[in-house]
Order: C-alpha cells, then structure tokens, then sequence
C-alpha cells in the first residue's frame, strides 16, 4: 500500500465517522426526556400528597415512558458505549428517584423544600449522560 | 518484517469491508438498512461482508422484532474494535512513512 492509499483510507475512515456520530444524537433527547418525566412525576407526587395526584403521577409517567421506549427502540443507530452509558444513567437514578419516593412519603410528606430539590436531582443522571452523547457525537475520531 | 503494511489486517482491508468497520466503530450499534446506505452497497454485498467480518469475529448480528418487522442490528466486537484500532494506527504509519526499528541483533 503506498502513502496516497493509506492517507485516502484514513480520509474515508474519518468521513465515515463525521456521517454516523450525529446519528446517535436522539440519546440527549431521550436522556433528558427520562429525567424531566421523572421531575413532574415526583413534582405531582409530592406537591398534590394526595392519592389523586399519585394516580394522575403515574398515568403522566406511563404515557410519557412508554412513548420514550418506542422512541429509543425505534432508533437504527445506538451512540458509541450506548449501553455502559444507558446503565450508568439508569443505575445512578434509581437510588435517587427511590429514596426521593420512600424518604419523602415517610418522612417529608407535602414539604416543597424536599421534594423540588430531589425532583431536580432525579433529573440529572440521565440528563448527563444526554449531553455527554451530544458531546461526543461533535468529536471526532 | 518492519514495514507497517504487514500490520494490516488482511479482513478489514477489503474497501467494503473497511468502510463497514469504520461505520460501526464509531456507534455501538448500526440497523443493517441504515449500514447499507452509508456504504452504498446493496443488500446482498452487505450480507456477504457482513458474514465475513462475522466468521472473522469481528462483528456481532442481532436480529430484534419492533411491531410486526424484524430488524438487523450490527455491532463490533470488542476484537473487532481492537482490530480496527490497529488497523488505522498501521494506516497511519504508512501514510507517515513510519518504519518500525528492526530487532536488536542480539
């Protein structure tokens, strides 16, 4: 292989890579998606403190994710380490959305002072790891 | 042998075949209808290549039902990745006119 060849090669290999990077950028929608759903519910849940606002809670919830399920599998390109990202999002917003629900219903029930701070909190996991695929899909090779 | 050339590898060398590596390294996963039109092939020469970087292991299918359609997903595998890093870095050399330093003679 001569010098010209490898440099065309590199060339093609770095266009190839400016094409398919943006296409994995519907995660930062998605991420931010997830963590602002998950903000109103613990908003409806905990400024209602009421059974009626549960319920209207968890219907907004189930609308809202089952259209951001259909939405991420829909998608044909999955971003660069999709999975070890989607894991850490998830992973970090569990324990938060949990113990916003379990700590705030026990002990904070009603209390705005709790429950718009960790209604914030629960949003940024998945909203994070929705700006570090936006980053990264402006990066290069 | 020093010249970088001899760090290519042979599967990925293939113009089809790199431009489908160079595709999928920069995702994690790529449905096979979009990997088609980015490489501007057909269906058919797709699937041939596909089976090659598959056998070679470098590439891993998954097949997934969305409704009534089933869709085809393709990824790297890690050795794929591993081989297509190399790949590039050997391209590299070349187009730099590095040549690797021979072994010591003792």
């Amino acid at each position: 292989m001569r010098r010209e060849e490898a440099w065309d090669a590199l060339e093609q290999a770095g266009a190839m890579d400016a094409k398919v990077r943006p296409m994995g950028r519907w995660y930062a929608l998605y991420g931010i998606g997830f963590g602002l759903t998950s903000m109103i519910l613990l908003l409806i849940i905990g400024i209602s403190d009421s059974v009626a606002g549960v319920v209207v809670g968890m219907t907004f919830y189930a609308i809202a994710l089952s259209a951001l399920v259909v939405y991420s599998t829909t998608r044909p390109v999955k971003p660069l380490g999709y999975n070890r990202l989607h894991l850490w999002g998830i992973g970090v917003w569990t324990p938060a959305y949990v113990t916003a629900v379990v700590v705030g219903s026990i002990l904070f029930r009603g209390e705005l002072l709790w429950w718009v701070p960790m209604a914030v909190l629960s949003a940024v996991p998945t909203s994070v790891v929705g700006l570090i695929v936006l980053r990264r899909s402006r990066s290069a090779q | 042998m020093n010249h970088p050339r001899s760090r290519l590898d042979e599967v990925i060398h293939s113009p089809v075949r790199f431009s489908v590596v160079a595709a999928l390294a920069s995702a994690g996963q790529i449905e096979f209808r979009v990997l088609r039109d980015l490489v501007e092939v057909s269906d058919s020469v797709l699937s041939k290549q596909i089976a090659t970087l598959e056998e070679a292991e470098y590439v891993g299918v998954t097949k997934f039902r969305v409704g009534r359609r089933t869709r085809t997903s393709l990824a790297l595998t890690p050795q794929g990745r591993k081989a297509f890093t190399q790949h590039v870095q050997a391209l590299r050399d070349i187009a730099d006119g590095v040549e690797l330093p021979l072994p010591d003679a003792d």
